[in-house]
C-alpha cells in the first residue's frame, strides 16, 4: 500500500495535533468511507507509532542518565553517612551522641542542595570564544565532567572570576568536592568579584560535600544571617537539614 | 503545519532537560512527603510524568512551554501519582477472569508493540546515513523543516519536506518487507 504524498501531509498534521477541527472532521469522516484510505493511515499509523514509541525510548534513556548524573553525589555520601553511622553505634554509642560536635552532625547532602546557576546565554559568542562557548555549552547541557574538563583547559582559567566560578560549579557537581573547594576559595579572596557571595555559599556546600560537616554549618549559619545575601535562604535551609 | 513546528521546535531538548532538572528536587520532596512514596517510586514518578509531558508535546496538545513551567509538570505530576496510587490500592478478585483476559491483551498488546518498534529501528538502520538523520531529526529531535534542510544541506524547506516523504516511504517498505502480517 502506498502512501500518496496528499494523504501523507494530512496524516502527518492530524497526527500531530495541528489539523484545524473542520479539515479534521473531514479526515475522520474520509476514513469512515473510504476503505483505501483507511489502509493507508494504517499503515502510516503504524510506522508512526513505532518511531514515537522510539523517540520515546529515546527522551526516557536521557532522563534516565540525568537522574543518574543528578544523584551520583548524594549516593556517594549516604553511603558514607550509612558507615558513619554504623560506626557510631557501634563503638560511641551514647557518649558520642551527648557530645556538642555531635550533636550537630550534619546529614543528607545532596546535589539537590545546589542552586541551580544557569551558566551564561552563547548568544553573544565571537570566534575568540569557542572553548569558552564548548565548556558553557556542556556546563548548560548538564554535562559537568566534560564543561571542568573543558574549562580548565582555558589558558586565563585562574584569572578570569567567570570562568573560575563555572569550572568551580561544574567540579562541585561532578563530585569534585576537594577541587571545587579550592577554586571557590580563590575566589573567595577577591572581594570586588560579582561572584564573591556565592562563593563563599559554595565554599559551605563544597565543605558538606566533602564530609567537612562543621565547617560548613558555621559558615552556613553565618550566610543565613546575612540579609543581603544572594543564597541566604538556601543556606538556612540547609543549616535546619543539619539540625 | 510550518507555524506549528515552528512553535514545537522552540521546546527544544535543552530546555525539556533543563526543566526537568531544575523541578526535580521540588517533585521528589512533594510526592515523597504529601503521597507518602518510597524514593524510588518518586524517581520513577517524575520520569514517567516527563515521558507524559514528551506524549502531549508529540500529540500536539502541548504546543509550547518554556522553563517557567513548573506548574504545568506539577500538574501532569499529580495525574501520574494518583493513576499510580489507584493501580496499586485496585484488588483483582482471582474470579474475576476479564480482568485477567485484559491483563493477557495488555501484555499481547505491548509485545506487538515493542516487535513494531523493534522492526523499525531494523528499518532504520537500513537507510542511508542522511536519510536516517532526516527521520530523525524531525521524528526524535523535533526539529522544524528550514532547521532540518540547513542542517541537512538541502536547498530549502520544502525540498526537505518532500525528502521527508519520500524517506518515510522507503521505510514503509522496509518495515513491510520485514512484517509478514497484514496490516490491521
Amino acid at each position: 500500500m502506498d502512501i500518496r504524498p496528499e494523504d501523507f501531509e494530512r496524516f502527518e498534521a492530524y497526527w500531530s495535533g495541528e489539523m484545524l477541527e473542520p479539515n479534521r472532521q473531514q479526515l475522520e469522516i474520509d476514513l469512515l468511507v473510504d476503505p483505501l484510505l483507511q489502509q493507508r493511515f494504517a499503515e502510516y499509523k503504524r510506522i508512526r507509532e513505532g518511531l514515537d514509541q522510539l523517540a520515546r525510548k529515546e527522551v526516557h534513556k536521557q532522563l534516565k542518565a540525568l537522574d543518574q548524573s543528578l544523584d551520583a553525589i548524594p549516593q556517594h555520601r549516604h553511603q558514607k553517612v550509612k558507615s558513619k553511622t554504623r560506626v557510631l553505634f557501634l563503638f560511641g554509642g551514647l557518649a558520642a551522641c551527648l557530645s556538642l560536635g555531635w550533636l550537630f552532625y550534619p546529614e543528607g547532602y545532596s546535589v539537590d542542595n545546589l542552586p541551580h546557576e544557569e551558566g551564561i546565554p552563547l548568544l553573544m559568542a565571537d570566534q575568540d570564544n569557542r572553548v569558552f562557548d564548548s565548556a558553557m555549552s556542556s556546563y548548560r547541557s548538564v554535562d559537568f565532567s566534560e564543561a571542568a574538563r573543558a574549562f580548565s583547559g582555558l589558558p586565563d582559567m585562574e584569572e578570569n572570576d567567570t570562568i573560575l566560578f563555572y569550572l568551580a560549579n561544574a567540579e562541585l557537581r561532578s563530585g569534585n568536592s576537594a577541587i571545587a573547594l579550592k577554586h571557590f576559595k580563590a575566589l573567595t579572596d577577591r572581594r570586588e568579584s560579582v561572584f564573591y557571595d556565592k562563593a563563599r555559599y559554595y565554599v559551605a556546600m563544597a565543605h558538606w560535600s566533602a564530609g567537612n560537616d562543621r565547617e560548613a554549618f558555621g559558615l552556613l549559619r553565618q550566610i543565613a544571617k546575612e540579609p543581603k545575601h544572594p543564597y541566604r535562604h538556601q543556606a538556612q535551609a540547609a543549616v535546619e537539614q543539619m539540625e | 503545519m510550518n507555524g506549528y513546528f515552528v512553535s514545537l521546535s522552540m521546546v527544544n531538548e535543552q530546555v525539556y532537560f533543563e526543566l526537568y532538572r531544575n523541578c526535580r528536587a521540588d517533585f521528589l520532596r512533594w510526592s515523597t512527603f504529601s503521597y507518602n512514596l518510597s524514593s524510588e517510586d518518586a524517581r520513577d514518578l517524575y520520569q514517567e510524568t516527563f515521558l507524559r509531558i514528551w506524549d502531549n508535546l508529540q500529540k500536539g496538545k502541548l504546543q509550547a512551554f518554556s522553563s517557567s513551567g513548573r506548574t504545568y509538570v506539577f500538574a501532569v505530576g499529580k495525574h501520574v501519582v494518583l493513576d499510580f496510587l489507584s493501580k496499586q490500592q485496585r484488588l483483582v478478585p482471582h474470579s474475576d477472569l476479564s480482568a485477567l483476559e485484559q491483563g493477557e491483551d495488555l501484555l499481547q498488546d505491548q509485545h506487538n508493540s515493542d516487535h513494531t518498534s523493534h522492526v523499525i529501528q531494523s528499518g532504520l538502520n537500513q537507510l542511508e546515513q542522511r536519510e536516517r538523520s532526516l527521520i530523525e531529526l524531525f521524528y526524535f529531535k523535533r526539529l522544524d523543516m528550514h532547521s532540518i534542510a540547513e542542517q541537512l544541506g538541502y536547498k530549502n524547506a520544502d525540498v526537505a519536506k518532500k525528502r521527508k516523504y519520500e524517506v518515510f516511504r522507503k521505510l514503509c517498505n522496509l518495515v513491510n518487507s520485514r512484517i509478514k502480517s497484514p496490516v490491521s
